[in-house]
């Protein structure tokens, strides 16, 4: 089957969505489906909200400060730069932790629950430049927030988009904006 | 040869497989992405390389490809098996693979991270595939320094698969529990606990075949152990409840059962076209007659093998060709007519 979309590419990706009980379904061939389905997806929740928000610097006119503070940092092993790493929610090196992680500020406890290692440790390593230790490292276990479990879920999305789990993706989505309607009332 | 899968045994009537994915990266290289080609390249086939001699140790005979030589037809039929993710079918920086024959180990080199580690077994044993995986881990860091930090464990290219690098996968036979109503706030309530419930086979809105997969969401902050344990216990809970289910159903409605079963072997037997979906379904429903005993199989109706080899991409690999929706229908029918087994005292 061709792509509904642009009538050349093969569809290799159905989109399933139910809307009020109406289920619709497009077959679009993946360029497009990044071109249009989740160009709406990328509309309502820009990337470059999507690690601001983990880095803990959601909202407002704070954020917009932070971020041209932030806008200058480059990882010096690998040249990330920090916009690059906010659009795709990717480390470029294993330095970018140390680089990245100040600006973290205990994101990697919100996605992973946890902020420290608990398991197997390699025969031989190398170590980045040391990661600088988090002031609440020996915070007991929080409840995540309603806003923060919005930020985990966003972290999830960004990693389903660019893994093309198209579905994944629209699931993700789906459960922000409930999330996001529950937070408002 | 016969795939791992195919050893599917009886006695596992719930839990119809178990797997674990690392995610390593070496130490003193920019992870894939940042890599040039020429570097990744030259890294990619060091570590197949190395590769060979793990495979060797473990008597299993492999393959070793790079993925840009594959057609991109070939590229998703590894993404339907799971021996790839989906961002590698498209994928243009330089990676390669070494596919054990029984494609139970898939090493990818390159990608998101510079080595991707899987490791897959029948039935329920994710200590067996985690051993095998732990080993082939040391086979590669004997030899290469990985990627690790005191704090946040083995470092990835995604936060979300940083600490132990591990993920933990039963794969689930739900028939039952999977179509009850009470279902989908059983799979709310396990995500809780950091299980997430995907569906194998079919689009996120619906499943097809029964067929689901459980994994620990988080990798960083407890041990491997713990969390193949955390995977387990849901899985076993899951599974228990299926079967309790079960048995009540062959208590109420026996005679039905039999007949749906039956009906279910006979199309499969028969059919000269069948859709994904209905395909799917059918071989649910003659695996799960064989676990209550309504049908006995001359040979174990191995639930994975067949399913996956009726998704298209394989389908038209396995077939040397390309076809649409209807000519795929009928291939997928022959396929399934050739693969079914006898049934005993027919
Ligand atoms: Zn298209
Ligand atoms: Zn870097």
């Amino acid at each position: 089957m061709l792509c509904e979309q642009c009538g050349e590419r093969e569809a290799n990706v159905v989109i399933r969505e139910t809307r009020n009980g109406n289920v619709t379904e497009r077959h679009l061939c993946a360029q497009c489906a990044q071109s249009t389905e989740l160009g709406s997806l990328f509309d309502e929740i820009p990337f470059v909200r999507i690690l601001s928000g983990i880095l803990g610097m959601a909202g407002g006119s704070r954020q917009k400060e932070s971020e041209e503070d932030f806008a200058a940092v480059t990882c010096p092993t690998c040249g990330t730069g920090y916009a690059e790493f906010v659009k795709n929610g990717r480390f470029g090196c294993p330095d970018c932790y140390s680089t990245f992680g100040i600006l973290m500020d205990g994101g990697i406890k919100k996605i992973q629950g946890s902020d420290r290692h608990m398991g197997k440790r390699p025969l031989m390593a190398g170590t980045p430049a040391s990661v600088p230790e988090a002031e609440s490292a020996a915070a007991v276990p929080e409840e995540l927030s309603v806003s923060e479990q919005i930020q985990v879920l966003r972290e999830r999305l960004s990693e389903a988009i660019a893994e093309e789990e198209y579905e994944e993706a629209a699931r993700l989505r789906d459960e922000i904006r409930r999330l996001e309607k529950e937070a408002e009332s | 040869m016969t795939k791992w899968y195919d050893e599917e045994g009886a006695g596992t009537s719930v839990v119809t497989a178990s797997r674990i994915r690392l995610h390593r990266n070496i130490a003193g290289f920019p992870f894939p992405e940042k890599m040039a080609d020429g570097d990744l390249k030259k890294l990619n086939a060091e570590l197949a390389d190395t590769a060979v001699g793990i495979t060797g140790r473990f008597d299993l005979p492999a393959d070793r490809f790079e993925l840009g030589d594959l057609s991109g037809r070939a590229r998703q039929a590894l993404q339907e098996r799971h021996l790839i993710s989906s961002s590698l079918i498209e994928y243009t920086k330089p990676a390669s693979m070494v596919l054990t024959k029984d494609e139970s180990i898939a090493l990818l080199f390159g990608g998101d991270d510079h080595l991707r580690l899987q490791v897959s077994v029948s039935g329920k044993n994710l200590e067996g595939a985690w051993a095998r995986a732990g080993r082939t881990d040391d086979w590669f860091n004997e030899r290469y320094p990985f990627a690790f930090d005191d704090k946040y464990g083995y470092l990835t290219a995604w936060p979300t698969h940083v600490g132990t690098g591990m993920r933990a996968y039963l794969i689930l036979h739900l028939p039952i529990l999977g179509r009850t109503r009470r279902f989908s706030s059983t799979v709310s309530e396990v995500g809780h606990f950091g299980i997430a419930v995907r569906n194998a086979f079919g689009p996120e809105e619906e499943n097809y075949g029964d067929v689901y997969v459980i994994y620990n969401q988080q990798t960083l902050g407890q041990s491997e152990e713990e969390y193949i344990a955390l995977v387990n216990k849901v899985g076993t809970e899951l599974a228990v409840q299926e079967e309790r289910l079960r048995e009540a159903e062959l208590g109420k409605r026996r005679s039905q059962w039999e007949d749906a079963v039956w009906r279910a072997y006979g199309t499969l037997r028969y059919a000269r076209s069948l859709p994904l979906k209905e395909s799917l379904e059918l071989i649910s429903r003659v695996r799960l007659g064989e676990c209550l005993g309504l049908l006995k199989p001359e040979k174990t109706i191995s639930l994975l093998p067949l399913m996956q080899g009726c998704l298209p991409a394989t389908l038209c690999t396995v077939n040397h060709r390309e076809a649409g929706e209807e000519e795929l229908a009928s291939l997928r029918a022959a396929y399934l007519r050739a693969s079914f087994p006898d049934m005993m005292g027919e």
